[in-house]
């Protein structure tokens, strides 16, 4: 019967009207959904760490740890859209039953969890001279959460980032504190903690997820290396980029001897001169303050 | 003593000190000069709050650095200039060029000594000082040594590709000390000393007038430069009230 032809044409036209319509609108149907899902399941969270002053003790530490997000960084955050719990993903209930109470297990948990987006990174990092220490000394040297932050975890541009060039070298410093006390005193650090941003800091020399001790030949400040890294920036490679040490202790002997003794130089250079001009103006004055009390002065 | 007015150019016999060009370098060396102290102290102490500030205002670290070197091309410029300018007046005094600003100048020592006598108390003479006093020529010959010691060592960093060719990492930190610590003395110095000698000593306070219109008059001469002041009324009859005589010809004025 052409009516039975006619209605199955009809079925046939609106399933596709209906196929294409999900297909359009379908996976942005399912990310508002996602977000939507983060914006109730943080909600929850927040109810209660959003408080300043919410903390807790871990296992075998005596003083507390503040469990507070604060929520404006949060939600400007990289994943500010993504619910606690992607990260968090022991967590599912209140009281939180499975919450790991001692402080190593519960970064190394938080931490693990990055590479199931990042895993481009993992690899990258796991050769890198942290990655080489952590599976050498199982012990983890570096986690992702040292260099990057937690809650506050920006793109490199936004001022605030732990990773932002004039924030890498305070960043590096949390534990390579030596070496920040020595590049403190150069003046690319000078210019990089002034807010410059043409200068080096840590991470233009010696890279960042793939960064590797100076000993090994790959690495960007390796003595054949290092004049081209310094050519980054300066021209050309010079030999003379890679000789002595860039990180240098003001001390009597070492690669800083030679600046300590002029640093103390120029220091009593500064007390000398000064001392004695300072002698010569109280004299002066000294003689105008007699010249004055005398009876021919007036 | 000294009257009130004494350092303001008044309508009384008074004596060129500075020509224009004596004046534009003082002004090429002294501007830039406070441009590059506010640039630079930042840079050594960028620790401290007031360093970040400064930084702020003039664009970070990076615009800190565009003025400081700014500021430090504007005083070679000058130094350029005094150089070139002194060369051109020497071959036109060929034969009667005496360098008055050289430590040896006449009556330099006696005066010295008459200087730390009469102010130990020890002489009631005045100093007699020639065209420059020694605190003259102290300033003077420290801007030269400043030259070498903060210029110099500021064009190695500024080319690092040049320098490092010649130079190895560790003459060039001990060089980028040498240059902040004599800065702060500069700046220590200037501030304490010559503010002393031509702002707040007595004599001068407010301030001496030279730099502005090159004159000084003949009762500070007879302070300040009594030789100087002897030997241009030998040799020359002082000019009447309210005009300026330009002592260049019996006494030739280097720079």
């Amino acid at each position: 019967m052409g009516n039975k032809k006619g209605r199955s044409a009809i079925c046939i036209a609106l399933s596709a009207v209906l196929a294409i319509i999900l297909l359009a609108f379908g996976p942005a149907a399912f990310a508002e959904d996602l977000l939507e899902k983060s914006e109730r399941i943080n909600d929850g969270c927040l109810r209660c760490h959003a408080a300043q002053g919410l903390n807790t003790k871990f296992e075998g530490e005596t003083k507390p740890t503040s469990l507070y997000v604060d929520q404006e960084k949060y939600l400007a955050s990289m994943h500010g859209t993504m619910p606690c719990t992607y990260c968090h993903t022991n967590i599912s209930d209140y009281p939180h039953t499975n919450a790991l109470t001692e402080r190593k297990a519960f970064v190394a948990q938080v931490n693990s969890e990055c590479r199931r987006c990042h895993q481009d990174i993992t690899p990258i990092y796991n050769n890198s001279v942290h990655g080489q220490k952590n599976a050498k000394t199982g012990v983890q040297n570096a986690y992702c959460s040292d260099c990057h932050g937690i809650h506050n975890i920006y793109k490199k541009e936004v001022a605030e980032a732990t990773i932002n060039h004039n924030n890498v070298p305070h960043t590096c410093g949390n534990c390579h504190e030596e070496i920040f006390e020595q590049y403190d005193i150069d003046f690319h650090a000078k210019s990089v903690l002034l807010g410059g941003k043409d200068a080096a800091s840590c991470v233009s020399c010696h890279g960042s997820h793939e960064i590797l001790g100076p000993n090994e030949a790959a690495s960007m400040v390796s003595p054949e290396n290092t004049p081209k890294t310094c050519a980054k920036c300066h021209l050309f490679p010079l030999e003379n980029f890679a000789k002595g040490d860039m990180h240098y202790k003001l001390a009597p002997t070492g690669d800083g001897a030679v600046s300590y003794w002029t640093l103390i130089l120029f220091t009593w250079l500064l007390i000398g001169c000064i001392g004695f001009v300072l002698v010569c103006i109280l004299i002066e004055l000294r003689r105008k303050w007699i010249n004055a009390g005398r009876p021919d002065s007036h | 003593m000294a009257d009130i007015n004494a350092g303001f150019p008044q309508n009384k016999t008074v004596y060129q000190r500075w020509n224009i060009h004596h004046r534009l370098v003082h002004f090429g060396i002294y501007a830039p000069f406070i441009l590059c102290g506010l640039t630079g102290l930042p840079i050594k102490f960028h620790h401290k709050a007031w360093a970040q500030s400064v930084a702020a205002f003039f664009g970070g670290g990076d615009g800190l650095l565009f003025w400081h070197l700014f500021a430090g091309v504007l005083i070679f410029i000058t130094c350029f200039y005094h150089l070139g300018y002194s060369a051109i007046w020497a071959m036109k005094n060929r034969g009667n060029v005496t360098i008055t600003i050289l430590p040896w100048a006449k009556g330099t020592w006696t005066a010295l000594k008459q200087y730390f006598a009469y102010q130990f108390g020890k002489s009631d003479e005045h100093p007699k000082f020639g065209r420059y006093q020694w605190k003259e020529m102290f300033d003077y010959w420290a801007v030269f040594w400043g030259m070498f010691m903060i210029g110099g060592s500021g064009l190695l960093m500024w080319f690092p590709e040049f320098t490092f060719q010649f130079f190895p990492k560790w003459f060039v930190d001990a060089y980028r000390w040498a240059h902040s610590d004599e800065a702060v003395l500069a700046v220590t110095f200037i501030f304490t000393w010559h503010f002393y000698n031509v702002h707040f000593q007595p004599d001068f306070f407010p301030m001496s007038w030279v730099w502005w219109n090159g004159n000084m008059s003949e009762e500070l001469m007879e302070l300040e430069h009594g030789l100087e002041l002897e030997m241009i009324k030998e040799k020359q009859a002082p000019a009447g009230r309210g005009t300026t005589t330009t002592p260049t010809k019996g006494f030739p004025s280097s720079g």
